[in-house]
């Protein structure tokens, strides 16, 4: 590929905003996938406490 | 339907995805490598475009994808609606944002493509056109999803919209098009620049299968998350007594 | 079942007639946009007899549009909707007859208006009766996808925004073709007529569609 090739700047801008824009959405999505599992272990801790100490089950 | 039931299939869900994941992880950056590789190095310079014509690679994948994507959400809603399988909505809303980031990085790197080639960021043809109103369906679809707190009703009307949005994308070509051909454009533009030639097909074939498995990696992780989610609602709903 | 339908339309007639409501603003939008447009865009007569099919258009549109909003929305909000769906009648015929009686009373007249209100904008006087054709025949799927966009937002608070959102892509066609039906030979060659055969086509389309997705919609949100 020829670097100094004119309008080079369109090419490197197109493959960066790519590049950022995939990047942002794996992100986002697996931070949302790692606050759902953090979040249902506390659900499931609370739960199997309660059920120690009440000795009833979860719905 | 009871949550025995209700939780069957995604938990079979959760085992295959957990066992798939990776390797369509390994598959996804292979053909990025590869595609990239070839697009970058292999293929040549357009003889009247010069480099630009690389753009190609991100752009033509990015708006097939963002098609493809469209047409998964259309079908799993119309799965959802028809057959109440409890994954379809749940496969259509995770799907969602995948396919605007890549409609709105079709529009973005066409913009940036057609700056040095037509002189113009933005020309209302047929595709552009029925690009724009594409992405303006994935945000009414995913704004559906924020404005409706229960999710079985925001899945019924997320999947109209989804139905009639997907009848509406061809009909918006086909105007703009007719339109289109009517009015004779002021400027002259080329179509996406040659496809033929194997050097320059196959990087873009083969990018073009990079999206659509780093669409089904992210897609499943989505899928992973939103049964999660719908978990932690339910849960959470039945500890404070007020479940629907 | 035919009963039904007049009379749902005759309810929701006089209602209309009574308090005025949506054919005010629509009225009132549609003036806005028509006499702002030549100030905002300077007195070159020529620049807006071209843009005057395509300008009359945008302001109908968006007049029936911004008027639909509440069309279900009285009827959602005092439990009437629910009587409705429960009754024999289906929801189906509700959906056309609430749908009639807004392009009746916003979408219709706007469309008999607005070539008479061309003039404002210097309109070619050879292209008000194709455009009056145009806009009679277009502005009933206007009304029809503006009350399928206010089914889908009718239990939502900031329905406005979600309203344009969805029924803008859908308005696109109808524009197009509706634009290319008024503007006989004005862009070169003359394809008012198939256009016009086509937005006939999509006219009829909507007319199928609106009923069964809005009362899809409208059943979800009373689930």
């Amino acid at each position: 590929m020829d670097f100094s090739a004119p309008h080079m700047g369109f090419v490197i801008s197109s493959y960066a905003i790519t590049f950022f824009v995939l990047g942002a959405l794996a992100l986002w999505i697996f931070a949302r996938a790692r606050s759902v599992t953090r979040r249902l272990k506390q659900l499931d801790d609370e739960g199997a406490r309660r059920r120690r100490t009440s000795g009833q089950t979860e719905t | 339907m009871s949550s025995i039931e209700r939780f069957a299939n995604p938990t079979r869900f959760m085992r295959l995805q957990t066992t798939v994941q990776p390797w369509v992880w390994i598959i996804t950056f292979a053909l990025f490598g590869v595609g990239l590789f070839l697009g970058l190095t292999r293929a040549p310079a357009d003889y009247q475009q010069g480099e630009t014509v690389r753009i190609m690679y991100v752009h033509v994948p990015a708006a097939w994808s963002a098609l493809m994507v469209y047409t998964v959400m259309a079908v799993a809603s119309i799965i959802g609606i028809v057959f109440r399988h409890p994954l379809a909505d749940i496969a259509a809303k995770a799907a969602a944002p995948i396919g605007a980031a890549f409609c709105f990085l079709a529009l973005a790197t066409g913009s940036l493509w057609g700056k040095p080639m037509w002189g113009t960021w933005w020309v209302w043809d047929a595709r552009l056109t029925s690009m724009f109103v594409l992405l303006l369906l994935y945000l009414g679809y995913m704004a559906i999803w924020q404005a409706i707190d229960d999710p079985r009703r925001a899945s019924r009307i997320a999947a109209i919209v989804a139905i009639v949005g997907f009848i509406n994308v061809p009909i918006v070509k086909f105007s703009v098009d007719w339109w289109y051909s009517l009015h004779q454009p002021a400027s002259v533009f080329r179509t996406d620049g040659p496809t033929i030639h194997p050097s320059i097909l196959t990087p873009l074939l083969v990018m073009g299968l990079a999206y659509s498995f780093l669409f089904l990696a992210l897609h499943l992780v989505a899928i992973r998350s939103e049964i999660g989610a719908r978990r932690i609602r339910q849960t959470e709903l039945a500890r404070t007594g007020a479940l629907q | 079942m035919w009963s039904a339908f007049t009379s749902v339309i005759a309810r929701d007639f006089s209602l209309a007639i009574r308090q005025g409501g949506s054919i005010g603003t629509a009225i009132g939008f549609f003036l806005t946009v028509i006499v702002l447009l030549p100030l905002g865009l300077g007195p070159d007569q020529q620049l807006l007899q071209r843009i005057a099919p395509g300008a009359l258009w945008i302001a109908l549109l968006l007049s029936v549009l911004l008027s639909a909003d509440r069309l279900y929305q009285t009827d959602h909000d005092d439990g009437s909707l629910e009587i409705m769906a429960l009754s024999s009648t289906p929801l189906e015929v509700v959906v056309l007859a609430k749908a009639s009686v807004h392009w009746l009373t916003s979408g219709l007249p706007l469309a008999i208006a607005a070539p008479v209100f061309g003039f404002l904008l210097n309109l070619d006087a050879a292209l008000i009766v194709p455009l009056g054709i145009a806009m009679v025949t277009g502005s009933l799927a206007l009304s029809l996808l503006a009350s399928l966009g206010a089914a889908i937002t009718v239990g939502l608070r900031q329905g406005g925004l979600l309203v344009s959102l969805l029924v803008l892509p859908l308005y696109v066609p109808v524009m197009i073709f509706g634009v290319l039906a008024s503007s006989g030979a004005q862009s070169g060659i003359d394809n008012s007529g198939t256009a016009l055969i086509i937005l006939v086509a999509i006219v009829l389309a909507a007319l199928v569609v609106t009923p069964f997705a809005s009362a899809a919609a409208l059943r979800s949100y009373m689930r």
